[in-house]
């Protein structure tokens, strides 16, 4: 049944890039298009064939269990555990194959699940390191951050080691929202929040794509992500087993028995 | 012997200590950021001092332009081999202080193939000659300039890292190198920049050391082991760290050599047994 399963979404993926490579059937624009990668880590496959897609300003999540691939696949997409095969394009330029600098330089934020907060730099301190000055017209600037995260603005001067972990994740998503990046990437931006601070990020996150930025999600989480998604994929053991609208994900029997943990 | 003469010695020490401080700092900075050992820190020190020697030999107010052009020299060179050590950032520290001894002997040789065995004197500029009464004795005016310039480098040292986008970037790097660079930064990039100010800083270390005392093959193996007492008092991969390490340094081996010359280095190296068993990160070092 999986395998089957797999195997037309294969077909359909590959039909679409047979006829052109970054319209899919409704002519709308991709911005992100992830093509059959394989991951590994040293000796261990860890992403199989995956493919997805984001279009602009679509959101979009990844959902799956606890080592199902998620992290793994958007770290390969930002290229800091680049894919071995298969390709990944961004606007239509490849992306396997560069730094992950250069291809956050192209218009890509990444948030990682751990937040990585630099713990001996200031909140603004860290935000300024993922300041850089592109010359777009949409350009994210330290008061316009701060406009979206107004609890930071008062934590200015604060080390990164004494924040909660709710500011934590404003600030892991600040910091790359200050590159003002087309597509973010946010890796299981609830976890370890309080249901309170969970909804305080939906409604951030959804601020995010009012503002055109397309957002690749990826969770655990799966009734707060269906909330703000508009699609999503199911990856389970490094394979995508599912994809569809966020209603079809919420109904589809199948797809919740990949997500049971 | 009266407070004066102990207070004078202090202020010897101090300007002995703020001329390792250049040393040192570059050191632990690379150490900080780039994760390396660097053990050949002290040959571009040694190699900026012979630079200096050869320009002021070649021109009649020499110094001045050695001041500049052989700590460029020292960077280049620093450049140049932080390529090498590139190759071994992901590596045990045991294989960076090979590529490092490997480095100090060849170095080493080229420098007594171009400069001969015997020791040299840089003659001291005639604005730096002479003294100062001070505390009853007369402060030689070239401790003052070493002072001087230690001090102001390192002011700005601190305004680089602490005021500027690129400064903020190296400390970030040196806290998550990953992170760093999926925030848009180059981080390899960073890291020869980091490489070529601390031999440039080395550099200048050299060349106003050349004011205090005559340059030697092989003083970079004595010196390299100052330093690193130096940034194991002071705490690996902090510059404040290595300022405080470098002035305690100078202070204890000044007044070591006034109280039992023979012991003066014993002195440290028992501060430095110390601090390794109470904080063996150093005293403004964290564990890492």
């Amino acid at each position: 049944m999986k395998w089957c399963k797999e195997s037309t979404l294969e077909k359909r993926l590959r039909g679409r890039k047979d006829n052109n490579g970054s319209k899919d059937d409704m002519g709308l624009e991709a911005t992100l298009e992830v093509w059959e990668i394989n991951t590994f880590y040293a000796l261990s496959h860890v992403l199989f064939k995956v493919s997805l897609r984001v279009q602009k300003g679509e959101l979009v999540c990844l959902l799956g269990r606890n080592g199902a691939g998620k992290t793994t696949t958007l770290r390969s997409i930002i290229g800091l555990t680049p894919p071995r095969s298969g390709n990944i394009r961004f606007n239509g330029r490849e992306l396997v194959g560069k730094r992950p600098y250069q291809i956050v330089r192209m218009g890509m934020g990444y948030v990682p699940g751990d937040r990585r907060i630099f713990p001996d730099l200031t909140v603004r301190e860290n935000l300024e390191v993922g300041r850089r000055l592109r010359g777009t017209a949409a350009e994210w600037t330290l008061e316009r951050v701060y406009e979206l995260f107004p609890s930071l603005k008062k934590l200015d001067k604060q080390l990164g080691n004494h924040l909660s972990g709710g500011e934590q994740q404003m600030l892991a998503i600040a910091r790359s929202l200050i590159g003002s990046p087309e597509l973010l990437l946010l890796d299981e931006p609830s976890e370890g929040l309080a249901p309170l601070l969970v909804k305080v990020l939906e409604d951030q996150v959804l601020k995010l794509r009012e503002e055109g930025i397309s957002i690749l999600l990826a969770e655990q989480n799966v009734k707060s992500a269906l909330r703000v998604s508009d699609r999503g994929y199911i990856i389970d053991k490094g394979r995508i087993f599912f994809q569809g609208t966020a209603k079809d994900l919420r109904e589809n029997e199948e797809a919740r028995r990949h997500l049971i943990v | 012997m009266g407070l004066d003469a102990i207070l004078f010695q202090v202020l010897t020490g101090v300007g002995k200590g703020m001329n390792l401080f250049l040393l040192a700092s570059g050191l632990s900075l690379i150490y900080g950021v780039l994760n390396v050992v660097n053990f050949a820190h002290a040959t571009f020190y040694l190699i900026a001092a012979y630079i200096c020697y050869t320009i002021t030999g070649l021109f009649p107010n020499g110094y001045w332009l050695a001041l500049i052009l052989a700590p460029i020299g020292a960077a280049l060179l620093g450049g140049i081999c932080e390529r090498l050590f590139s190759r071994l950032y992901d590596k045990e520290h045991y294989t960076q202080i090979m590529l490092a001894w490997g480095l100090i002997l060849v170095f080493g040789d080229l420098m007594k193939l171009t400069w001969g065995s015997e020791g040299k004197m840089v003659p001291t500029p005639d604005v730096l000659a002479g003294g100062v009464p001070l505390l009853g004795g007369n402060f030689p005016i070239t401790y003052i300039f070493v002072i001087g310039v230690a001090a102001a480098i390192g002011i700005a040292l601190y305004v680089v890292l602490y005021r500027t986008k690129v400064g903020i970037d190296v400390r970030a790097a040196a806290a998550d190198a990953e992170m760093t660079s999926a925030l848009g930064v180059p981080v390899d990039k960073l890291y020869i920049i980091v490489f070529m100010v601390a031999c440039w800083l080395a550099g200048v270390g050299g060349v106003i050391a050349t004011l205090l005392s005559p340059i030697y093959l092989g003083g970079d193996l004595e010196i390299i082991l100052a330093a690193f007492i130096i940034v194991i008092i002071g705490g690996m991969g902090s510059i404040l760290g290595s300022l405080v390490g470098s002035l305690i340094y100078g202070v204890v081996f000044a007044l070591g050599i006034l109280v039992l010359p023979r012991f003066a280095l014993v002195f440290l190296y028992i501060l430095m047994v110390l601090v390794l068993i109470f904080r063996p990160y150093g005293l403004l070092g964290r564990p890492r």
